[in-house]
């Protein structure tokens, strides 16, 4: 991977992730499509990031207060290792013909490093069990520990969990989400898109958690979602999720009056309609490419 | 008193979390899905307005009961409007007031009953008749 493409990758997660500017997310889009043009169709690769701070490729560490990270298809990061407590999101990505065009949060882990090269021993690690090295005993430091940066790379990069220091992390479903989105940024109308993101932070940001949306078939609702309004270019409809996780948009031609549609996957679902002044009550199933509803039913997701 | 029927002039309240929320192009919520509805055998979970003193206290005593994040919700129904719902899908719909006296108590509490959880039908069709509200 190059350097110029992961950097364009971290641009494009760091626009998705944290601007408000729908805009500002297109042109990243437009961006990697014009530059990227050495990866293969399918290429899954992996990418990590770190917060709140940290700077790129560098393969020496600064005496003490650095270390790197460097794994084959991850970033260089350089970051300070005096016991901070950050938070690694691991993405795996897929990229074709070199632009991204889709990212999954693996996991997301608040954590603190320790440097142990030219150390050894056994770190607990309160977060996912014991890692283990040789040589003597390490603790878990205090702000204060300095330890020797030495040679470093992952292996000598111990991530030890602090349950007294480390908070449970929200799990970023509405990255996550923002990202997919971004990434099927070219097949919307920009009134589509905007109004997207919007609905997304708005049912999605305070979301509790665990969340019944990180999973396959969650995301395989979404791109229904997308794939029905690229298509049919319906005017935008009021957007909700199910218990089940299932993506919902929904039209309102007339007050006490609904069509819904509920995608249980990328190629269609199940939809219902109902108008309580004219009686009417009815569902069935759906296909987006063969979408054709009952009348009057067809006629409201246009309204 | 518990098993009271509340006067079909009044109103029910619900705490309505992101998961049952609707909202439109603008991320503005406008309404409620049928998963508002908190069913059991006894009925559907809700809280009597009036009972409480009014809307912002429906919602104070909401925040005792639960945890009320910012995205959060109040949705409101008229106890007519159930009745006349229920009446088109053949249900005797009946908002009946339901003291809850646990930690914490919620006198407040009412039960829509006649209505299963099966019935998605009809609770498609009450969660037509909520009015959501940010909480006051």
């Amino acid at each position: 991977m190059s350097v110029r493409q992961t950097r364009l990758e971290e641009a494009i997660l760091e626009r998705a992730l944290y601007s408000d500017a729908a805009a500002a997310i297109g042109a990243t889009i437009g961006l990697l499509d014009q530059t990227q043009q050495d990866a293969r169709m399918g290429l899954t690769t992996e990418y990590r990031r770190l917060e709140p701070s940290y700077q790129r490729h560098s393969t020496t560490a600064p005496q003490g207060h650095a270390a790197t990270i460097n794994a084959a298809s991850a970033f260089d990061v350089v970051m300070p290792f005096n016991g901070a407590v950050y938070t690694v999101f691991n993405y795996s990505m897929l990229t074709l013909n070199g632009s991204v065009v889709d990212a999954s949060l693996v996991n997301a882990q608040r954590c603190s490093f320790i440097n142990v090269a030219g150390a050894g021993g056994t770190a607990q690690s309160a977060a996912s069990a014991t890692l283990s090295f040789t040589g003597p005993n390490i603790t878990f430091p205090s702000s204060s520990t300095t330890i020797p940066a030495g040679v470093c790379n992952e292996q000598s990069l111990v991530m030890v969990g602090d349950p007294t220091t480390s908070p449970r992390v929200p799990s970023p479903i509405l990255s996550k989400y923002l990202l997919l989105l971004a990434a099927r940024r070219a097949v919307l109308s920009e009134t589509q898109f905007a109004s997207l993101a919007r609905q997304l932070r708005a049912l999605l940001s305070d979301l509790e958690e665990p969340s019944t949306l990180d999973n396959a078939r969650s995301v395989g609702s979404f791109r229904g979602l997308v794939k029905f309004l690229s298509e049919r270019r319906p005017s935008h409809p009021s957007l909700s999720i199910s218990k089940h996780g299932q993506f919902v948009a929904s039209w309102s031609p007339k007050r006490r009056a609904e069509l819904s549609l509920s995608f249980a996957d990328a190629e269609g679902g199940s939809w219902y309609a109902l108008s309580l002044d004219d009686q009417l009550n009815d569902e069935g199933t759906f296909l987006t490419s063969t979408f054709n509803m009952p009348a009057p039913f067809g006629s409201w997701i246009m309204q | 008193m518990k098993g009271e029927r509340i006067a079909s002039t009044d109103n029910l309240a619900l705490h309505c979390q992101p998961t049952s929320i609707k909202v439109d192009a603008a991320g503005t919520p406008n309404g409620v899905t049928a998963d508002a509805f908190r069913v059991d055998e006894d009925g559907i979970s809700t809280n009597w307005v009036e009972f409480s003193g009014g809307f912002a206290q429906v919602c104070a005593l909401f925040t005792t009961l639960r945890t009320v994040r910012k995205s959060h919700m109040v949705g409101l129904l008229a106890i007519n409007e159930v009745e006349d719902v229920g009446r088109g899908y053949n249900k005797d719909l009946q908002a009946l007031h339901d003291p809850i006296e646990d930690t914490p108590p919620n006198p407040g509490h009412a039960l829509i009953v006649g209505a299963k959880p099966s019935d998605e039908a009809l609770l498609r069709a009450l969660a037509l008749l909520v009015n959501v509200q940010n909480f006051a």
